[in-house]
């Protein structure tokens, strides 16, 4: 279970402290995976680094009794002058993992062939998305952030990554932010919706859309 | 509970150590964004750079300004000027060029910065090594010419990493919020070039100028070394404490920065964009 205690997060800015998350009480339970749904800027990728550790909150607490990856995004964690087995091998020893099993065991999934080789700065978006994944899908963390990292790769791609996660249900859960209500109802079972530093818990999909658009609305709106 | 305690600190620690080890072994691939040569770069770079100094000043036949070998005497001031120099302007990118690993929460900016500061200390080892081998192997310089006083040269030239760890950290602090710090701190090196007793003992100088140039940390540290290394060169005109406590002022500072920017109200670098 990852459990958020009075959390609060606010960055400042050139006009003035803003605030991104208001306090806020939240768990997630093991077996759900949830989408965090909210406009851009709404504080999502925050509220995942908060999960994650990467950011300290302003207030409040994380407690977590589960292992969590970094959030997973289009770019983060990579550097472009490297190829991708050596930001992989970089990974593996943060990680403590072996080398070589994991190396095959990436290219595999990834399915980059030479490219595998070439340095990152060479690559698609989508070819960092799935190195990416099969980077993670190395790690066995028991809650997978992925932050915007799925809507890049194509519909196989997005198929393959559906059924590693499928295979590893009963151990992993996922905590995703997308803009595509499709990919999210392939993963997600229940959601959060962030409106103006509000993060509100929804137990089933169809709500949380619905307030999503009520937000989506307003916004237009105003 | 304090075994609890304990366990949490040791393993804390543990995953720190890794990554920096393998922060450091990234850094030595990207030193020079050369994919090809990789990690040479880093030593060769030096080694043409004092090779044609050495030439240069071989031809004008300058005389060394204490001892007998002039390669000794220069060596034991530049490498410690590279070395400073080089914690100062690498140290300044350290943060905004490695601000994508700090998605991994392993990856923070103390591992960062002390990556980095081992790295470039590693390097400038090997360097001197390199020559002392050379010096050795072509010009029948016995190595031990290089060490009059062991215990005193480590002394001075621990002194001499941690003003360098603390530069480097206090300048990648600055780097992290103040963009414009990389290219202050790129004119250094000049300035450094002629403040830190690379041509002269501070013997040497008259006392007004001598006083000025006394508040360069690095010109007693090399002071302090070149006593240690030269046989037969004493000098009184250093203060050992100087250049040590420079070096922790520094590293605090760097620490504390590190800290507030930790507790995350403060992260400098959203302030100031």
């Amino acid at each position: 279970m990852i459990e958020l205690q009075g959390i609060e997060k606010s960055y400042r800015t050139r006009h003035g402290v803003r605030p991104v998350i208001r306090p806020t009480n939240l768990a997630f339970y093991r077996g759900a995976n949830t989408a965090v749904l909210g406009l851009n800027g709404a504080g999502k990728s925050t509220l995942l680094r908060l999960i994650a550790g990467v950011e300290k909150p302003d207030r409040g607490k994380v407690l977590k009794d589960v292992t969590v990856s970094s959030p997973l995004g289009v770019t983060g964690g990579f550097s472009g002058n490297l190829t991708g087995a050596e930001n992989l091998k970089f990974i593996c020893r943060i990680y403590g993992l072996d080398l070589a099993e994991t190396t095959a065991f990436v290219r595999e999934f990834s399915e980059l062939g030479p490219y595998f080789y070439e340095p990152i700065g060479a690559y698609s978006s989508g070819m960092k998305a799935r190195l990416m994944f099969g980077v993670s899908m190395a790690i066995d963390f028991q809650v997978y952030l992925i932050d915007e990292g799925l809507s890049v790769g194509d519909s196989s791609f997005r198929w393959k990554c559906q059924e590693a996660f499928a295979a590893r249900r009963s151990r992993s859960d996922i905590i995703m932010t997308s803009h595509s209500m499709s990919t999210i109802r392939d993963f997600c079972t229940t959601a959060v919706v962030i409106d103006d530093g509000h993060v509100v818990p929804f137990q089933d999909l169809d709500a949380a859309e619905e307030y999503y658009m009520e937000v989506l609305a307003k916004r237009a709106a105003s | 509970m304090t075994r609890l305690v304990q366990s949490r600190a040791y393993r804390a620690i543990r995953i720190s150590l890794i990554t920096i080890h393998a922060l450091l072994l990234r850094d030595a691939l990207t030193r020079y964004g050369v994919r090809s040569a990789g990690y040479v770069w880093a030593l060769v770079q030096p080694l043409l750079q004092l090779g044609v100094m050495m030439t240069v000043f071989g031809l004008i036949g300058r005389a060394p300004a204490v001892g007998d070998s002039l390669v000794i005497f220069f060596m034991t001031g530049i490498m410690p000027l590279f070395l400073l120099r080089a914690s100062l302007i690498r140290g300044a990118k350290a943060i905004t060029q490695n601000r994508t690993l700090m998605n991994y929460p392993q990856v923070r900016g103390f591992e960062i910065i002390t990556a980095r500061a081992l790295l470039e200390s590693i390097t400038s080892f090997c360097v001197v090594v390199l020559v002392m081998l050379f010096m050795k192997g072509f010009h029948g310089l016995p190595l031990l010419d290089w060490i009059s006083n062991p215990l005193e040269l480590i002394c001075a030239l621990a002194t001499l990493q941690l003003l360098c760890y603390g530069a480097c950290f206090l300048s990648a602090q600055i780097g992290r919020v103040f963009s414009i710090w990389a290219d202050v701190v790129s004119v250094s090196g000049r300035l450094l070039f002629f403040t830190s007793g690379l041509w002269y003992t501070l013997g040497a100088l008259p006392p007004r100028l001598r006083d000025l140039i006394l508040l360069n940390p690095l010109a007693q540290n090399i002071e302090w070394i070149r006593d240690a290394s030269i046989a037969g060169f004493e000098s009184d005109l250093f203060n050992p404490w100087y250049p040590i406590t420079f070096g922790v002022i520094c590293l605090v500072i760097g620490l504390f920065i590190e800290w507030l920017v930790r507790i995350g109200r403060f992260d400098l670098i959203k302030a100031v964009r």
